[in-house]
């Protein structure tokens, strides 16, 4: 019996040896990839962008509205997206720890904020994005709160990427040489406007009835201690509520009720609100391709008009 | 609790464990454990049927008993047909009575009356099937006397519900796993190798053969009027790769994981596709049915000893219940049926016995003789798996007809290779151990260890590459 265990012992040590080399260099390859947020967190891990001045920080309609180089131009310094792709502030926080993990402390952080910031979705959106970085403690526990990885696919080696066709086509590419797969998809420092242009179905996210988006209260907490970190490190906050389109506006019952607990937030900690919700662009649809997030038009335009009133906000990042 | 799953990794790694070394040599301990064990692996599909289960347990087991104990025949017969009028009503309710109501229906439609059937619309007790028919062996055993009624509770109960076998068989029987269950295991290092082998490549043959199939098969058969004949022809081809993979994948886990708790189960799967004939066939595929339904409906009602026209009837009996057992569905019928008539003609001409050994017992090669009528056997039966997987006897002819009459041509781009590759690995490796109970286990030991765990870190890899998401095993369904 003992003669057996010891020699499966054996054999799974060495099952478990390959595996976990085989998913250090999937690891380190996807990282080296600059499709889609494989490119963020490369840059983010192997800190490619050194000196980051400004972090801006959101859903996917930071990563496709704010643009950091006309931020740059205007501001002077670096600017960094770390808009993230279908979540809300919980996971926007993991870049926030992630970037005071590895001691990349920016002078200002903007945060995209909206009526679902707050809350909390129950699914891994993409969760092909974390495959690259799951081993990391913070990773690890920040995606636990999401129903994506069971717990094998986080603590064993190589199980998460079974499957992943994506993930894997693109290390096949990058290790082989044979093809440059960033192409058309890179992004500049995180972002990657969208030229889309209003389409009909668009139209349909106002046929639902008006809801009330709930607040996660750990989230909220969440919020509430980030606040407060990034006052006691000296991180310059500032908010943005970016244009949304108009219609949207009736859709939640509670906008009002949100937006309001912002303001008295920005209030209360001395943080610079920029509100455009109501802005211009927010009245056509060219500059949308759907209710929630502009288009390149309308992303370029937002990005120039938000650079301007940093600007004179006395906002300068060198 | 998929057998696929890192659950089921997990739940065996701490059965194993406890049983050997916290049970130890306790058998009454090790018993117990492992009826626990089942039951919570029963459980974990759904424990609103675990009373079912230990219903259908203790209805049996209070059957043999009393079957034993009392000597008139009226009283035992009387029984014997409570403890098998309850079983089979279980499975007629559960399985049956929606199927035979609705074609009620439709039948009194055809004939110009309507009548609008309740249905029940039940979920399928998992395993209903394969637990019902090891108790229907045990009392039908214990009432001809073959053997003696087990006065355990823990002992029948662990028989019924052991949970290698528990939710897709091999169907045991009694005077097989009884005694094993009553006697003193003792733990040995080979057999469990040889099990943990085993289930290697289960494994091998349920994730990298047949989930990958499945993946192909399910687009053709979801809609086949948008497919060629190539591809239609293609996709049953890959389903009579699949339920192989897919099923024989399962007993080997199922024989694996009994073999390293120290048990012994019925062969279920013998290297069916390398059979020359459709009797040879059914000797090597879900033998454990088969030779069930032989045991306890084809001799008892003759056999082929009375009169060909008995035979026939009995043959078309056997594969008929053989059919409906799978499911309620006019497919499966129409499945039992068409294996019926390829089985006839071998009954009449008294051939259904002339391949009793392995094809090239003594060869490495087949001859081209014994080659053509594997291929030969081979199409047939894939045709009787059309009926088997499609969703109704319309699209099993829509499918074969396009086949013969609409060929086309297979794109290039629909060409599975590396699956093909795949297939030819499996059947290599299967016609290289023929000789064995499963694939890998003869695998010589002259073999140095290292070019052994390379293989099997292949293997292991392999099932990595090709790991989707854990499909349902097509027999957990009957």
């Amino acid at each position: 019996m003992k003669a057996f265990i010891l020699r499966a012992v054996l054999f799974f040590s060495l099952v478990f040896i390959l595996a976990s080399a085989v998913d250090w260099l999937f690891c380190k390859t996807i990282l080296r990839s600059k499709f889609s947020a494989y490119g963020v967190w490369g840059d983010l891990i192997d800190k490619r962008v050194p000196n980051i001045d400004m972090a801006i920080m959101g859903s996917s309609r930071a990563w496709t509205m704010f643009n950091p180089k006309t931020l740059e131009d205007s501001l002077g310094g670096v600017v960094y997206n770390y808009g993230v792709d279908g979540y809300a502030f919980h996971m926007q926080h993991l870049f926030f720890r992630q970037l005071m993990r590895l001691n990349y402390q920016p002078k200002y952080i903007l945060n995209e904020l909206d009526i679902q910031t707050l809350h909390i979705r129950k699914d891994l959106c993409n969760p092909e994005h974390f495959l690259g970085v799951l081993p990391q403690p913070h990773v690890r526990d920040y995606t636990s709160w999401y129903k994506g990885f069971d717990l094998y696919e986080r603590y064993l080696p190589l199980i998460r990427w079974s499957g992943r066709s994506m993930a894997l086509n693109i290390i096949q590419k990058i290790l082989s040489r044979t093809e440059a797969e960033q192409d058309g998809y890179d992004r500049y420092h995180g972002y990657l406007s969208n030229s889309d242009e209003w389409h009909a179905d668009a139209d349909q996210e106002f046929q639902v009835e008006p809801l009330v988006q709930h607040w996660h209260k750990p989230t909220v907490a969440l919020f509430q201690d980030y606040i407060r970190e990034c006052a006691e490190k000296k991180i310059k906050l500032i908010w943005v509520l970016p244009p949304m389109y108009k219609e949207l506006h009736r859709i939640t019952q509670n906008q009002e009720v949100i937006f309001g607990h912002y303001r008295r937030l920005a209030k209360e900690n001395h943080i610079l609100l920029l509100d455009y919700t109501n802005d211009t662009l927010s009245n056509s649809k060219q500059y949308f391709y759907n209710a929630g997030h502009l288009n390149t038009r309308g992303a370029e335009l937002f990005s120039k008009h938000l650079a301007s009133d940093l600007k004179a906000a006395g906002i300068r990042l060198r | 609790m998929l057998f696929n799953t890192f659950h089921y990794a997990s739940f065996f790694l701490l059965v194993f464990l406890l049983y050997w070394l916290a049970a130890g040599k306790n058998r009454r301990a090790q018993n117990v454990l492992l009826l626990a064990a089942s039951y919570f692996f029963y459980g974990f599909w759904d424990v609103r049927f675990l009373g079912l289960l230990i219903f259908s347990t203790l209805l049996d087991y209070g059957s043999g008993i009393l079957m034993e104990k009392v000597d008139r025949p009226f009283r035992r017969k009387l029984f014997l047909t409570l403890s098998i009028g309850i079983n089979l009503g279980f499975l007629a309710v559960f399985k049956y009575y929606d199927f035979f109501i609705s074609s009620f229906a439709s039948l009194l439609e055809k004939a110009g009356t309507t009548f609008h059937p309740t249905l029940l619309e039940w979920i399928l007790p998992v395993g209903i099937s394969f637990y019902t028919f090891h108790g229907l062996s045990y009392v039908l055993d214990v009432y001809n006397r073959k053997i003696k009624a087990c006065y355990s509770p823990i002992d029948y109960s662990l028989f019924v519900s052991f949970f290698p076998l528990l939710v897709a068989g091999p169907i045991e029987r009694a005077h097989h796993l009884l005694p094993q269950i009553q006697s003193n295991r003792i733990f040995n290092a080979d057999k469990a190798r040889d099990g943990l082998r085993q289930i290697l490549w289960g494994l091998f043959k349920k994730v990298v053969i047949a989930d990958v199939c499945a993946t192909q098969v399910n687009t053709y058969f979801a809609d086949p009027t948008q497919a060629s004949g190539a591809q239609l022809a293609l996709a049953v081809f890959l389903f009579t790769i699949q339920i192989y993979g897919d099923f024989s994948g399962y007993s080997d886990i199922a024989l694996g994981s009994a073999r390293l708790l120290g048990f012994e189960l019925l062969q279920n799967f013998s290297f069916p596709y390398f059979s020359r004939d459709i009797a040879e066939f059914w000797r090597r595929w879900h033998i454990s049915l088969t030779t069930w339904f032989r045991d306890y409906v084809y001799i008892p009602l003759g056999g082929s000893r009375v009169g060909k026209t008995a035979a026939i009837r009995n043959t078309f009996i056997v594969f008929l219940l053989s059919g409906l057992w799978h499911g309620a569905n006019w497919t499966f019928l129409v499945w039992g049926a068409w294996n019926a008539l390829l089985f006839l003609p071998l009954l009449l001409l008294n051939k259904n016995r002339s391949n009793l050994d392995m094809v090239g017992a003594n060869q490495r090669f087949p001859s081209i003789k014994e080659l053509a009528s594997i291929l030969l056997t081979f199409v047939l039966v894939a045709i009787g798996w059309t009926f088997f997987r499609a969703i109704n006897v319309e699209q099993a002819f829509f499918i074969l007809k396009k086949i013969t009459t609409e060929f086309g041509t297979l794109d290039e781009a629909w060409m599975p290779t590396s699956l093909l590759v795949l297939i030819a690995m499996l059947f290599t490796i299967e016609w290289l151990g023929r000789h064995g109970r499963y694939a890998l286990e003869k695998m010589p030991n002259s073999i140095p260890v290292y070019l052994r765990w390379s293989f099997y870190l292949l293997v292991i890899g392999l099932m990595f590459t090709y790991r989707q998401n854990a499909f349902q095993f097509i027999y957990f369904q009957f």
